[in-house]
This record gives structure tokens, C-alpha cells and sequence, in this order.
């Protein structure tokens, strides 16, 4: 009796320390959910960017899947919703790449990463959140508008297992922010790490399946990639949501994308605990 | 007709208003708040060839942007510029040709690449004669000491040192006008020295026009006749500060230190005369303030030393840092 | 004359300049090169990809998509060749003041922006895009002339003429629209997607769109249809050289007034 009160004490003492810093962490977030919106023209431009990108692939493969082709599966409904999905997919693909990547460039350029060190938080958590609220930004913003007038206008095949998507994209935006951070931190290594940023959105692009699903690559490339973390980033996650993964397979996706998560993030915790100590701080 | 004439001349800018928090972040995609500053406010001035005129004013007052505008870089909202003869921001390539201009905040170099390979790009630029340009070099180098910056980058250069890369490359071509936006920030004492007396030396050898910009006072006393004082965009003060200084500053202090005890009263009653101020500063120093053109220093030091037993007696002569403070605080 | 003489020198001594610049980091011109290719070629793998399972798209060859593609990304390579730095206008010299800087020297404010930076990446992407153009053209067994040779340069050219007109329309646009991202140009690059297709498989408002508007059609696509003899575009062919005038024209007219209105920055 004593003992498990002393352990439910001891449970909400943590809770309650973890919950303040969550609130520190989600600050973080806030913060660049503001700054986004602080961005008049820019947030109009960009919306119309992505729609335009979203009516190329969707013409696209209307001319490529005309007359009831298929390839691997992939009939024109199923293009239909997966281009427009990945579409505002890339606006994830290009705030990681942002938010995380870019970001850590410029704060090691400018010296704010030594400043952020001295704060009394964990600077890859701090960068994680960071991304996050610009995430947050895009769903609400960005991806509900031009999903929903494309359901409106085009049509949306509604998702199989709603629950297990959500949860499988989430852990994709998790292996992500993962691949992110450690691709920022070549800025420790190199000078000018802006080609190295875009060419990693290319592959991401590619490998993650917002371009071409996976299976239409040929059949040595999609073994490849299954020893990648990539396809767990975009392609999985819609593979569930067409429902050409039942709901076994979904959940095995969801524990393989969880080991994927694991494995990057503390990969970027050492490798960053090894770059900071090799800093040399750029003269102003 | 002037050199250069500035004439009812107004810059205003447009700012945009940000709301806080995440509400205003939500308003401020929908409908947006503007202010207007008005940076330059309606002023007029000549300014003679071979005059160094001196431009001074507290934190934004003006003088940068009034620099950009005689130097074509920002276009007037309303009222007329001309230097030699030309508008700077319609002839704006015409005219930059006969200028050198000099933002010590900010280098006007190439950021990636030596000081040299700097210099001689703006030599192609420029077409100054091989000859011309060596005969340059070698002058800046004895004056501003850049012999071992040359082939550094400029983004290594530390402020000072790229300040006098800056200043350098900004009369490479030798032009009859020159701008200086703060060309002492951040240099050390020898090297300011060097360059005041350099800009001297150029105003007087050359009859080069200078306009100078400044937070140092000290430049300005050394450099300027005349002096142009600038606040919130309206000037308010046109002339010789020396002179001002003069006028102005009437104001003398005198302070006193005794072997006894002081005693403010027994003190007034022997110098007897009105409009003094005392004030204490302990119980063996005071410090007495009148003004000069009323009172003789000599008649109150004269009746201390007949009457107490003084250590030691300071007059303190106005700065011309007091006098521009004067200046400022009586404009508000 | 003399002037050309002139601007020609001062043109190769800022590309020494910058050249030397870069050089210094050697590791990073590569990665430079490797990433840039890396960026341009997922297109080229989409439509290998995609020939893999079907033998055309909207009754267009594999031969002939390359063809359209290896066009546009020569243009686009050129292009960034020369024009990337206007792409940065916005944000590096109009919100950031270092127009100041380039105002303040007697050349043309415009020429100096686009010197002051190669894309050395575009090496590889205009070797992409050549070899892509090259292989399609023996694949399609098209026929060569050097009048045709001709053609395709003030082509290849009037097309990135284009391609730099509108992002110089819409940069100088940051004069008015003080976004503080300055990115309105960027979008551009996303969009010019479009033109690495054919244009037939867009609707018919779409390639009025791309055609008349945003005239990206005309820097891949219908150049690409005289060398590809298909006769039914050869009027938009025509208009290519002029639709290049044209926008660079406007460009100008608007950067011009825009520069009016250029307000440096508070430093
Ligand atoms: N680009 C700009 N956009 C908006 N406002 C500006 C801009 N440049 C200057 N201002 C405003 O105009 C006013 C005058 O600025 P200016 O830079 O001319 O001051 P200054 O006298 O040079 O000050 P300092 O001594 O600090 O250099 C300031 O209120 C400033 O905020
Ligand atoms: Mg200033």
C-alpha cells in the first residue's frame, strides 16, 4: 500500500517536471508557428505553389494512366488522392529541410547554436519543436485548405484505418526530423552545406515515394530501399491509407518506422555531442 | 551655385505595423497596420566645394538616410537634390563616378574576396590608370597601415580593419566629393588620428568636399567649420560649433575643495552675489556654477582665497559634447 | 564599342573573382556539382520510371518527352549559369540593403547583380540536360542542319531569356510586396515543372496559362516541337525570340521602378 503511493508520487512528481518541460519545448513550437505567419505574401505565394505542383502531377498521370491503366497496382483513383497527398507532403519535406537542416546552418553560422547550448534544454529537442510548430503550421494552414478543395473539386478516396494512418505519419514525420538533424549537422564539416541540404530534399523526394510510388521503380531499387529509412517516411504511410496494406502490416510498419525513430535520433544525439566539440565559431 | 543643394527635402518611410501573439499573427495576414516615419523632414542646405561640413544628431535622427539620398541610393519623397549639377538618383551612374562614399556600418566590398583583388576590380571599375592606382596604395598604406590586410578576405578583417579597407577603397578614384557615414567606428586611437589628419590634408591639398557623419565629437571639432545638427529629421542647428560652443555654453562650474568644513550659507554671504548655484558634493567640496558673461571666475576665486583655506579649485570648461547636449535638449 | 570592350573586361574580372573565391573550398565545388545534379534528376527518373510500364503519354514518345525535357533543362541550366543570382535579389539586395552597395558603382545595377555569382552547379545540370537533348535526338533519328543548329540556339537563348524576364518580374516585385522572406521568385522554380512536359496534357485553360501568362510553355516545349517536326506549334515557335523581348522588357520596366522605391535598409 505505502510503496504504491510513494510510486504514484513519484509518477506525478515526474510527470508534472515533464510537463513543464514539454511546455518549455512547445513554446519553441509556438514560436515558429507565429513566425510563419508573420509571412503575408509569402503564405499566399507558397499556397498557390503547392496547388500548381499538386494540378502538374495530377494531369500528369491522368495522361499517363488514361484508358484504365494500371501499373503495380496503381490505378488513376489511387494517383488521384496519392499526388495530391504528396503534394502537400512536400510542404513537410521543405520545413524539416527548413526548420531543421537550414536552420541549424544559419544558428551555427551566426553563433546562436553556441547561445542555444547554454540554455537548459536539449538542443535537438529544442530543434525538433522547433520544426514541429511549422508543421503544425502547414497542417492547419497549408494542407487542410488544399485537400479540402481538392476533394471538393477532383475527389479524395477517403483513408482505410484512419487511426493507424495518422499514427504511421506521425512516425514519419519523427524518421524525418531524425534524417533532418543529422544532415544538419554537416554543417560542422563543411562551409557551405546548402548544396548538400538540397540535394538530400531531392533524394528525399524521391526515395520517400512523393514522387513516383516505390513499387513502380525497378525491382532491384525497391529491395534497396527496403533496408533505407526513407520509404517509412511518405510511402508507407500511404500505402495504409489506400488500404493496399492490411492492418497487421500497417502495425508492423508503425513498430519498424518506431526502431527507425530510435535509431536516428540517438545517432544525431552522439554525433552532435561529437561535432559540438570540434566547434570553431565563425568571427562576426 | 552650390556644390551641392539640398532643398526642402523629405524622406518618409512606410513600416508596417506588427500585432503580438498569435491573435495578431491571424490579423496581420488579413489586414495590416502602417506607420509613417518621417526619417529627413523638410530640411535645406548648401553645402561649398572644399567645405568639410560636419553632420551630427542623436540615434536616427536622419543622417544616414540623408547620405543615401545625395548619394542616389534612395530617391526623395519630395524636395529637390543636386551635387555638381547632376540628381543623384536619376544620373545616379553619372554621378557616383564623382563620389566616394563611406558607410562604416556596413563594408561596401566584396565579401569573399582579398582586400587586393577588391581594389583592383574597382580600379577596372573606376579606370584608374595602373600608375594613379599604385600612387594610391602607397599613400593609404602609410596612413590607414592596410600593407598586411591586402590579401586577407574582407569577411576575416576585424571592424576596424575592414572599416579602413572601407575608407580606402572609397577614394581609390580620387573623387572631388566624399561621403563619410561614421568612418571612425570602432578604430583605435592611433589610426583615427592618422585618418583625420588624412581627410585634413586631402580637403586641404585637393579641395576635396567632405561631408562626415559622426558620433565622435572630437572629429567634428578637429575637422569641421561648419556643422549641420539633425534631429528627427529637422535641423536644428547650422553654423560653427566652436562659436557655438562660445555662445551657447555660458555655463561655467567652478568646484572648490576646503581644508575646513563647508558651510553653504557662511559661503554665499561672503561672496554675495546672486544668480550662483551651489551644490555640495561632501562635507569639503562644492561646486559653484555661473554664468560667464555675468560674473568674473576670477572675482569668486578670489574672494574663497581671501576668506577659507582651499586645498584645491577647478574651473571646468564647457565640452562640446555639453554644447551639442544643450543643443538637443533645448530643440525638445 | 569601347563600352563593350569595357564591360566585356570587367565582366570576366568579377567571374576570376568569384571563381577564386569558390575555388578555395574545393570539397564544396564538388558537393556543389554532385548536389545540384542530384536535385534536377528526379524528373529524368520519373520518366524512366514511367516508360518502364507504358509506351507514351498523351501520344508522346518516350524519344520525344526526353527530347522536351533535355530542352528544358538546358534552358534552365543556362539559366542558373547566369541568372541565379536574381534569384536572391529579393531577399540579399532589396530587404537586406546591399543593393547600396551596388548603386553606389558606376555600372549598371542589374549587370553587376547577375556577375557577382555563377552557379557552378549548373555545369552538371547543363550536362544533364545536353546529354539528355543529344540522346533523344539519335533515339528519335532527327535530322540535323546548321540551319537548324541556328535555330536552336537563338532558341535555347530566347528561352533563357525568358526564364530570367519573369523572375525579374516577379523579384522586383519585393520592391512593393516587402515579403521579408523576399522569396517571390522562388515558387517559380517549383512551377516550371509544368514546362518539362508537353504542354497538350494540361487543360486547355492551363496551357492558355502557360502559354500567355506565364510564359514557361515557350521555353521548353514548343521550341522543342520544331526540332521534333511537328509542324501544329510552329507559329508559338515564332513567337518564342519576341515573347523573350518582350518579357525582359517588362522586367526592366518594372525594376526600374522599383528601384525608385528602393528604401535600403535601416542598418
Ligand atoms: N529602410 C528603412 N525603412 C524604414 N525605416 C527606416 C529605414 N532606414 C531608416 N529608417 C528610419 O528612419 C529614421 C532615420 O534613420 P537613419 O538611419 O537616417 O538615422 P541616423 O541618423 O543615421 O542614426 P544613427 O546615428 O543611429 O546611425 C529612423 O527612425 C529609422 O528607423
Ligand atoms: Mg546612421
Amino acid at each position: 500500500m505505502r510503496v504504491s503511493i510513494l510510486i504514484s508520487l513519484f509518477v506525478m512528481e515526474n510527470l508534472r517536471k515533464s510537463w513543464r518541460h514539454l511546455r518549455i519545448y512547445i513554446r519553441f513550437s509556438k514560436i515558429r508557428f507565429v513566425d510563419k505567419l508573420s509571412y503575408r505574401a509569402h503564405f499566399f505565394l507558397v499556397l498557390t505553389e503547392y496547388l500548381l505542383i499538386v494540378i502538374v502531377s495530377y494531369f500528369l498521370w491522368k495522361a499517363i494512366l488514361t484508358d484504365g491503366r494500371v501499373i503495380r497496382g496503381y490505378s488513376l483513383k489511387d494517383m488521384v488522392t496519392y499526388v495530391a497527398i504528396a503534394g502537400v507532403f512536400r510542404f513537410f519535406i521543405n520545413e524539416f529541410s527548413g526548420a531543421i537542416s537550414r536552420e541549424m546552418g544559419g544558428q551555427y553560422r551566426t553563433g546562436e547554436l553556441i547561445m542555444n547550448l547554454l540554455k537548459p534544454v536539449s538542443y535537438q529537442l529544442y530543434i525538433y519543436f522547433h520544426a514541429f510548430g511549422g508543421i503544425l503550421f502547414h497542417s492547419v494552414f497549408r494542407i487542410v485548405p488544399v485537400l479540402t478543395l481538392w476533394a471538393l473539386l477532383v475527389g479524395l478516396t477517403a483513408p482505410d484505418h484512419l487511426a493507424i494512418f495518422l499514427t504511421s505519419l506521425v512516425l514519419g514525420a519523427l524518421v524525418h526530423a531524425g534524417i533532418a538533424f543529422l544532415v544538419g549537422l554537416t554543417i560542422f564539416y563543411v562551409e557551405d552545406n546548402s548544396g548538400i541540404l538540397h540535394a538530400t530534399s531531392a533524394i528525399i523526394e524521391l526515395l520517400s515515394g512523393t514522387l513516383i510510388p516505390l513499387v513502380m521503380y525497378p525491382a532491384w531499387l525497391v529491395s534497396t530501399m527496403n533496408y533505407l529509412p526513407f520509404r517509412f517516411i511518405f510511402y508507407q504511410p500511404m500505402e495504409i491509407y489506400l488500404g493496399h496494406l492490411g492492418k497487421e502490416a500497417g502495425i508492423a510498419v508503425l513498430c519498424a518506422q518506431t526502431v527507425w525513430v530510435f535509431a536516428l535520433s540517438t545517432a544525431g544525439y552522439f554525433l552532435f555531442k561529437n561535432s559540438i566539440q570540434k566547434i570553431t565559431i565563425q568571427g562576426g | 551655385m552650390a556644390l551641392i543643394e539640398v532643398e526642402t527635402l523629405t524622406k518618409t518611410f512606410k513600416i508596417s505595423k506588427r500585432r503580438e501573439g498569435l491573435s495578431g499573427a491571424l490579423m496581420n495576414l488579413v489586414k495590416r497596420e502602417y506607420q509613417f516615419v518621417q526619417a529627413v523632414d523638410n530640411i535645406s542646405f548648401h553645402v561649398e566645394q572644399g567645405e568639410t561640413l560636419g553632420y551630427i544628431g542623436p540615434n536616427g535622427a536622419g543622417k544616414s538616410t540623408t547620405i543615401k539620398i545625395l548619394t542616389g541610393i534612395l530617391t526623395p519623397t519630395e524636395g529637390r537634390v543636386e551635387v555638381n549639377g547632376l540628381v543623384p538618383h536619376k544620373q545616379r551612374r553619372q554621378h557616383v563616378k564623382n563620389i566616394g562614399v563611406v558607410f562604416g556600418q556596413r563594408s561596401q566590398l566584396w565579401w569573399d574576396i582579398a582586400v587586393i583583388e577588391a581594389f583592383t576590380l574597382l580600379r577596372d571599375i573606376y579606370e584608374v590608370s595602373k600608375n594613379d592606382f599604385q600612387k594610391q596604395l602607397k599613400k593609404f598604406d602609410e596612413v590607414l597601415e592596410i600593407g598586411p590586410l591586402l590579401h586577407i578576405p574582407v569577411r576575416k578583417l576585424s571592424l576596424g580593419q575592414r572599416v579602413r579597407c572601407d575608407i580606402a577603397a572609397s577614394l581609390l578614384h580620387n573623387p572631388p566629393v566624399v561621403f563619410l557615414d561614421e568612418p571612425t567606428i570602432g578604430l583605435d586611437v592611433a589610426v583615427k588620428s592618422n585618418i583625420r589628419e588624412f581627410i585634413k590634408e586631402m580637403n586641404a591639398s585637393l579641395g576635396t568636399t567632405i561631408i562626415l557623419t559622426t558620433h565622435d565629437l572630437s572629429d567634428i571639432e578637429y575637422l569641421c567649420q561648419r556643422t549641420l545638427i539633425i534631429d528627427q529629421g529637422k535641423i536644428i542647428f547650422d553654423g560653427d560649433l566652436e562659436k557655438a560652443k562660445n555662445e551657447l555654453a555660458r555655463k561655467r562650474k567652478i568646484q572648490i575643495d576646503l581644508y575646513e568644513h563647508i558651510d553653504i550659507d557662511v559661503i554665499r554671504e561672503k561672496l554675495n552675489i546672486a544668480q550662483l548655484e551651489f551644490t555640495k558634493r561632501n562635507d569639503y567640496s562644492l561646486t559653484i556654477s555661473f554664468d560667464k558673461n555675468e560674473i568674473s571666475a576670477i572675482n569668486i576665486i578670489q574672494t574663497i582665497l581671501d576668506h577659507f583655506h582651499p586645498r584645491d579649485m577647478k574651473i571646468e570648461e564647457p565640452t562640446i559634447e555639453a554644447v551639442v547636449k544643450e543643443i538637443y535638449s533645448e530643440d525638445i | 564599342m569601347r563600352s563593350l570592350f569595357f564591360y566585356s573586361k570587367i565582366y570576366f574580372r568579377y567571374l576570376s573573382q568569384y571563381l577564386k573565391s569558390r575555388l578555395e573550398y574545393r570539397a564544396d565545388v564538388l558537393i556543389q556539382i554532385v548536389s545540384a545534379l542530384s536535385a534536377q534528376i528526379g524528373t529524368l527518373i520519373f520518366v524512366l520510371t514511367i516508360f518502364n510500364h507504358i509506351p507514351d503519354i498523351n501520344g508522346w514518345s518516350y524519344g520525344e518527352i526526353l527530347f522536351i525535357y533535355g530542352f528544358s533543362q538546358t534552358s534552365m541550366a543556362l539559366f542558373s549559369m547566369f541568372f541565379s543570382n536574381l534569384i536572391n535579389l529579393g531577399r540579399l539586395y532589396i530587404l537586406d540593403g546591399n543593393l547600396d552597395r551596388v548603386l553606389l558603382r558606376p555600372l549598371p545595377p542589374l549587370l553587376q547583380i547577375i556577375i557577382e555569382r555563377l552557379d557552378i552547379g549548373s555545369f552538371s545540370t547543363l550536362a544533364l540536360g545536353f546529354g539528355a537533348l543529344s540522346y533523344a535526338a539519335v533515339k528519335l533519328n532527327l535530322s540535323f542542319s546548321y540551319h537548324l543548329l541556328f535555330f536552336f540556339v537563338v532558341l535555347i537563348f530566347s528561352a533563357v531569356l525568358i526564364l530570367g524576364g519573369v523572375v525579374l518580374i516577379l523579384v522586383s516585385l519585393t520592391f512593393w510586396v516587402k515579403d521579408p522572406t523576399g522569396a517571390i521568385a522562388w515558387p517559380l522554380m517549383t512551377i516550371r515543372d509544368f514546362a518539362k512536359y508537353p504542354i497538350t496534357i494540361y487543360s486547355a485553360p492551363l496551357q492558355v496559362f502557360l502559354s500567355w501568362i506565364l510564359p514557361l510553355a515557350f521555353t521548353s516545349f514548343y521550341p522543342a516541337t520544331l526540332f521534333l517536326e511537328r509542324t501544329d506549334y510552329i507559329f508559338h515557335v515564332r513567337m518564342t525570340p519576341l515573347i523573350a523581348l518582350l518579357t525582359w522588357g517588362i522586367g526592366l520596366f518594372i525594376w526600374k521602378r522599383g528601384l525608385q522605391r528602393y528604401e535600403s535598409a535601416g542598418s
